[in-house]
């Protein structure tokens, strides 16, 4: 079956076996190793992908779902701005997501921030459940969080 | 017509529109209807989805995507991701449900599981459905020339089976927004992991000068018969606040009876809330 979409803001087109998952396609088909397999149930966040703007796990989308989907991973979030911005906020807070959990922490992060301007403990907690890797402390990610609000909203302020 | 997607292995159709998911629909009633998907792959063994002969995805159907609120209701199309609902705010969406959403999977599967999937699933009570059903929420059913209004708490038979009939689909959920005083939900292990003594717990009230006016509470152990006694709501509302403790005592002992089908874990864990909500009634 061939699917078109939108990946990393470039149109794609490829052949599927529409069973096949999102997270296998993207890794062995388009060479994009970043959203990585781990529980294979949806719940431990390493294969986390923007799905239509939705934070969606890859393994948990057959292929034929991707049909006309806009799809951002972690690759494309880099060659953002505001991948920098929550790069720079973890930096600041002395922490650094390993391999295995960084396109779900950094495109949780980039989800909460592009979604609202609310950066309450419960959002905070919401989006980081979502991950389970604790390859760095819940207290220095939350602080991660807020610098890296802070240099998105300075950074806009800037008008960058 | 519908756009159809031939594979070797399965035909996928991408209905546009309402109408024709339905025409789809009738044409082929067998066809495994795909919303979020979340509960079907979570099942899979192997490490691709197991798809039927025909798969009806309702991706593009845009009508099931809507979101309207009015005074009274809040209409939730049936493909609306659950994120999308939390991202409303409990400001539009009843606590209670609000924070059964929260607690259906990571934000990473919420933002796939959908509303009608979570009503479509057979032999399970999902989540949303004990939220849903103290709400008073109906489920809008259609199929070709007609649709009916069913009480969420009625989509399940006894047996568990979903209460379809030929070539109808849920389209939407309506949720009335009622001044509750009082909403609490609480959950404990998963509806996927019976080992794990699954437990949804919500309690609804509606107080005014002291006094209880509403009253519902109701629990869930994931299988089709849920947890509820409207005799003994009835018997307190009229009641003053707060509720003396020893009433409580007796009232949450008829709870949890054989029937019921609770592990010791379950009832104990169920009477605990019911007794600490009725106690904190203001």
């Amino acid at each position: 079956m061939r699917i078109y979409f939108r990946l990393n803001d470039e149109p794609t087109e490829i052949d599927v076996d529409p069973a096949d998952l999102l997270v296998d396609v993207l890794r062995l088909k388009l060479g994009l190793r970043g959203a990585r397999p781990g529980c294979l149930q949806g719940q431990c966040g390493s294969c986390t992908v923007l799905f239509n703007g939705m934070l969606a796990a890859t393994c948990m989308i057959p292929a034929f779902r991707a049909y006309g989907a806009e799809i951002l991973t972690i690759e494309g979030l880099m060659q953002r701005r505001e991948y920098q911005d929550i790069d720079r906020g973890f930096e600041r807070a002395g922490t650094r997501p390993c391999r295995f959990c960084a396109a779900g922490k950094y495109l949780s992060v980039h989800a909460l921030l592009s979604s609202s301007s609310d950066l309450s403990d419960e959002s905070i907690h919401d989006t980081l459940a979502g991950v389970w890797c604790r390859c760095t402390t819940h207290e220095r990610l939350v602080r991660g969080i807020r610098y890296a609000a802070d240099y998105r909203q300075r950074r806009r302020q800037r008008g960058g | 017509m519908a756009d159809e997607r031939a594979s070797p292995e399965s035909k996928i159709y991408f209905p546009q529109s309402l109408a024709e998911l339905l025409q789809v629909h009738r044409r082929d009633p067998d066809a495994l209807i795909w919303a979020g998907g979340t509960f079907i792959l979570s099942q899979r063994t192997g490490r691709f989805a197991e798809l039927p002969a025909t798969v009806v995805s309702l991706q593009d159907v845009e009508e099931l995507e809507r979101i309207s609120r009015t005074e009274r209701y809040l209409e939730l199309g049936a493909m609306v991701p659950l994120r999308q609902i939390i991202r409303l705010g409990p400001q539009n969406v009843p606590r209670a449900l609000y924070d059964a959403l929260r607690h259906i999977g990571p934000p990473a599967v919420a933002g796939l599981a959908t509303l009608g999937g979570n009503l479509a699933v057979a032999g399970r009570i999902m989540t949303a459905i004990p939220v849903l059903t103290l709400l008073d929420a109906r489920a809008e059913l259609r199929r070709q020339g007609g649709a009916r209004w069913l009480p969420v708490g009625r989509v399940h038979r006894a047996d568990g089976s979903v209460d379809l009939q030929p070539y109808e689909i849920i389209t939407r959920i309506r949720v009335p927004l009622y001044p509750w005083t009082a909403q609490v939900f609480r959950r404990f292990g998963s509806e996927l992991s019976p080992d794990s003594d699954p437990l949804t717990f919500c309690g609804l009230a509606r107080t005014s000068n002291r006094i209880l006016e509403e009253l519902r509470i109701v629990g869930s152990a994931g299988h089709p018969r849920l947890l509820r006694n409207k005799s003994m709501e009835a018997e307190l509302v009229g009641r003053r606040l707060p509720l003396p403790d020893r009433e409580v005592r007796q009232a949450i002992e008829t709870y949890g009876e054989p029937g019921h089908e609770l592990s010791s874990i379950q009832r104990d864990r169920f009477r605990r809330l019911a007794r600490w909500f009725l106690l904190s009634l203001r």
